[in-house]
């Protein structure tokens, strides 16, 4: 077993065969009440719930992770975005003062 | 491409996250009242929009739709900003005289909130950081954001500053909280009026040194806990956290928030005009029942609903009611929306009898939805109190012989009596100490109670004496229990009188708020300088949080916002309030209209957690001033 599997999502008393629910695409995970429902990212920056080890240890060995692996370009990119309008705001402001001078 | 989905397609939407947006699924999902939308806000900018989770339940599916806290800053800002360009300019323009320290101010009492609630962010972004580096892009563009929504709003505020009182029912529709952040829009944008107004008026140096000295007290009384309090349906009007910077971003921003109303209402003093008052009261009140309903009916209407028009809480989700036939509808609270309908009611009525302009078919079709709103929000403390208040100003407005005038009261208050004997049928001797037998089953104090020869303690056997003797060791119970139990049997008995505490009581019991105020008892456990002065605004944490009772999950509020008051201000701030409300009463108690509204308003108070929410507070806030619009009024028709 990956070792990452068990420090995410923790020790498992049964044995899965994840390489058939890879297999399947349309698996549905159970939910199981005595799991604690855990956050997993991927490298895209995208977030999913997982609410049971089997579905933990399915996203987990294909590369997710309980740790932000954040892109930041989307953010950069909004950053620039507001900047631009903020800009834009300051400068129509200023030169809108000036004409009245 | 997108499915219907159910429990044989989970499994395809689970494996395609981040695909498929909202617009996407919901053409062949409109009608699928399976599933249930959510927001989830962990979301990155990419996926914002998007399917991110389906999950199946017993109850039902969940679809997790990605939220993202900058994309929703942004589109829920400009959504709303286009509801304030739609108010109808006057022709004053003020945007001139915003100077640049105004933003100054106003980013650094946003900075504050931000610093102070951090662990409130954390919890939705676990990455998010406050600092200001060039390259902590998150933060920089939420404060930019912040700048930017500031400087469109004063291009809008300038001529339209003197209709906005105008428009204050929709409040109650587009309630403004956002979806990421424990912000409301509205609560921003007055504060940012009130930091224009401070500078540009004279300022009251005794009332800013007294507010200043006092707040020095809420800082002495913190407990300096980075806590994440779980604001749930008062969310973006009272505080997340127990630290310096967030409970002095809560006491500059309230004291400015404060600002803010007064000077749209006095700047608005000539400019109020009753007629659209009240034909906005009747449009927000029909829309918020018309919306109420489709929302239930309907579950991605339930979730723009909620994304769109702010709702601190989702709409309900079926149309059938909960809790003694109360269905709240699109409000986070059936008590407050409920009062707000018999205050529409109350006030049309009022101003019928002024003779102002009769309503138009419109408005009576919308007075059936309203009714129907009143129904529905089963609040029956609010519709008895307006009945009461009606027949009283008829009674004296309209009634001149005095023989016919004392008859009419004799006869409704012996009624009244009837009825509440009749529907309150609780052994005598519960009602003195009802409240205090709901603050020990409230309290945690099993284990140190002894067990008489039946098995029963003294809470079971509501013997508040030996309570008292049980919790000498323990010290289970919160200061404020254990005041009013020694209190009760320890000097009441001996009265001929009843004492305060059982009078106080057996109004809990006759207006059903026993328990609640019980609850409250249990919970309040603050030390002596706590007590005389509060928390400070928005600061309900400690109170919640910092003694331990069955009640420290979900949110059981006081339902009284006179017990409120008292968290906030002590009991201090309570004696100013209540001294500031007679000298205006007594000022203006000849302004009938003014006197029953602020009446009802007051009635209610005493037994509603309506001032936690933003709407109801600015409502209030009208309604303690509007024998400053009424003089205009009688000029005018």
């Amino acid at each position: 077993m990956n070792l990452n599997v068990n420090n995410i999502c923790g020790e498992s008393d049964g044995t899965f065969d994840l390489s058939s629910i890879a297999s399947d695409p349309n698996f549905v995970f159970e939910n199981d009440p005595n799991f604690e429902a855990l956050k997993l990212y991927n490298s895209e920056g995208d977030v999913i719930f997982v609410n049971s080890w089997v579905e933990c240890a399915n996203y987990v060995s294909g590369g997710w992770s309980n740790n932000i692996i954040s892109s930041n370009h989307d953010e950069l990119f909004f950053y620039f975005l507001s900047s631009l309008l903020l800009g834009y705001f300051l400068i129509k402001r200023y030169l809108s003062k000036k004409e009245k001078i | 491409m997108s499915q219907y989905v159910d429990e044989s397609t989970v499994g395809y939407y689970q494996s395609n996250t981040c695909k498929l947006s909202l617009f996407d699924i919901q053409d062949v999902n409109f009608f699928n009242n399976s599933v249930e939308f959510l927001p989830d806000k962990f979301s990155s900018i990419k996926c914002s929009g998007k399917v991110n989770g389906v999950d199946y339940f017993e109850d039902g599916i969940k679809i997790y739709i990605g939220t993202n806290l900058l994309i929703d800053f942004f589109i829920q800002s400009f959504f709303w900003l286009v509801f304030i360009f739609l108010i109808p300019k006057k022709s004053t323009n003020l945007s001139e005289n915003i100077k640049p320290i105004t933003f100054l101010i106003m980013s650094i009492i946003i900075y504050l909130h931000f610093l102070g609630e951090k662990n409130y962010y954390l919890s939705v972004y676990p990455e998010f950081e406050t600092n200001l580096s060039f390259s902590n892009f998150r933060f920089n563009s939420i404060m930019i954001t912040f700048l930017l929504l500031l400087f469109i709003f004063k291009d809008l505020v300038g001529s339209r500053l003197k209709n906005f009182i105008n428009y204050i029912p929709f409040l109650f529709l587009l309630v403004g909280t956002y979806n990421t952040f424990n912000i409301n829009f509205f609560y921003i944008l007055i504060v940012f009026i009130g930091v224009h107004s401070f500078i540009n008026t004279k300022k009251n140096f005794y009332l800013i040194s007294s507010y200043l000295i006092i707040a020095t007290v809420y800082f002495y009384n913190l407990e300096k806990i980075y806590t994440n309090f779980d604001v749930d349906k008062i969310k973006g009007f009272v505080n997340s956290s127990e630290s310096t910077p967030s409970l002095i971003y809560w006491v500059i921003s309230f004291y400015f928030f404060i600002y803010g109303i007064m000077y749209l209402i006095n700047s608005s003093k000539k400019s109020f005009d009753h007629i659209l008052f009240r034909k906005n009261l009747i449009w927000s009140g029909s829309l918020i029942v018309i919306i109420g309903i489709l929302s239930s009916f309907n579950r991605i209407l339930n979730f723009y609903f909620y994304y769109y028009l702010g709702l601190n809480k989702f709409g309900m989700k079926s149309f059938e009611s909960i809790q003694g036939n109360t269905w709240r509808g699109l409000s986070s609270s059936a008590e407050a929306v409920g009062e707000y309908f018999i205050f529409i009611i109350i006030f049309i009525i009022f101003s019928l009898f002024k003779n102002y302009k009769n309503l138009n078919y419109f408005e009576l079709i919308g007075l059936i939805f309203i009714s129907y709103g009143i129904f529905r929000a089963n609040n029956k403390a609010s519709l008895i109190s307006g009945v009461i208040l009606i027949f009283i100003f008829l009674l004296i407005t309209k009634v001149s012989n005095l023989r016919v005038k004392i008859f009419g009261f004799l006869l409704f208050f012996t009624g009244l009596l009837i009825v509440f004997q009749q529907i309150n049928d609780y052994p005598f001797g519960y009602y003195s100490k009802g409240m205090l037998y709901h603050a020990t089953l409230a309290s945690n104090i099993e284990s140190s109670l002894s067990l008489n020869q039946w098995g029963l303690s003294a809470v079971d056997d509501m013997n508040l004496g030996q309570i008292i003797i049980d919790n000498e060791n323990s010290k289970s119970l919160s200061k404020a229990s254990e005041f009013m139990l020694k209190e009760y049997t320890l000097r009441n008995n001996l009265s001929i009188l009843p004492g305060w505490i059982s009078v106080i009581s057996s109004i809990s019991v006759l207006i059903n708020r026993s328990e609640k105020w019980g609850i409250f008892l249990a919970k309040y456990n603050p030390d002596i300088t706590e007590f005389l002065f509060g928390y400070g605004p928005g600061q309900i944490s400690e109170y919640y949080l910092g003694h331990s009772t069955k009640y420290n999950d979900g949110l059981v509020l006081p339902h009284s916002s006179i017990l409120v008051c008292l968290i906030f201000f002590g009991l201090f701030g309570l004696l100013i309030g209540i001294t500031f409300l007679f000298r205006i009463i007594k000022k203006n108690y000849k302004n009938s209209v003014f006197t029953f509204l602020l009446a009802y308003f007051l009635i209610n108070l005493l037994k509603s957690d309506s001032l936690l929410y933003l709407n109801s507070f600015v409502l209030f806030m009208f309604v303690l001033n509007y024998y400053k619009f009424e003089d205009t009024q009688n000029e005018q028709y």
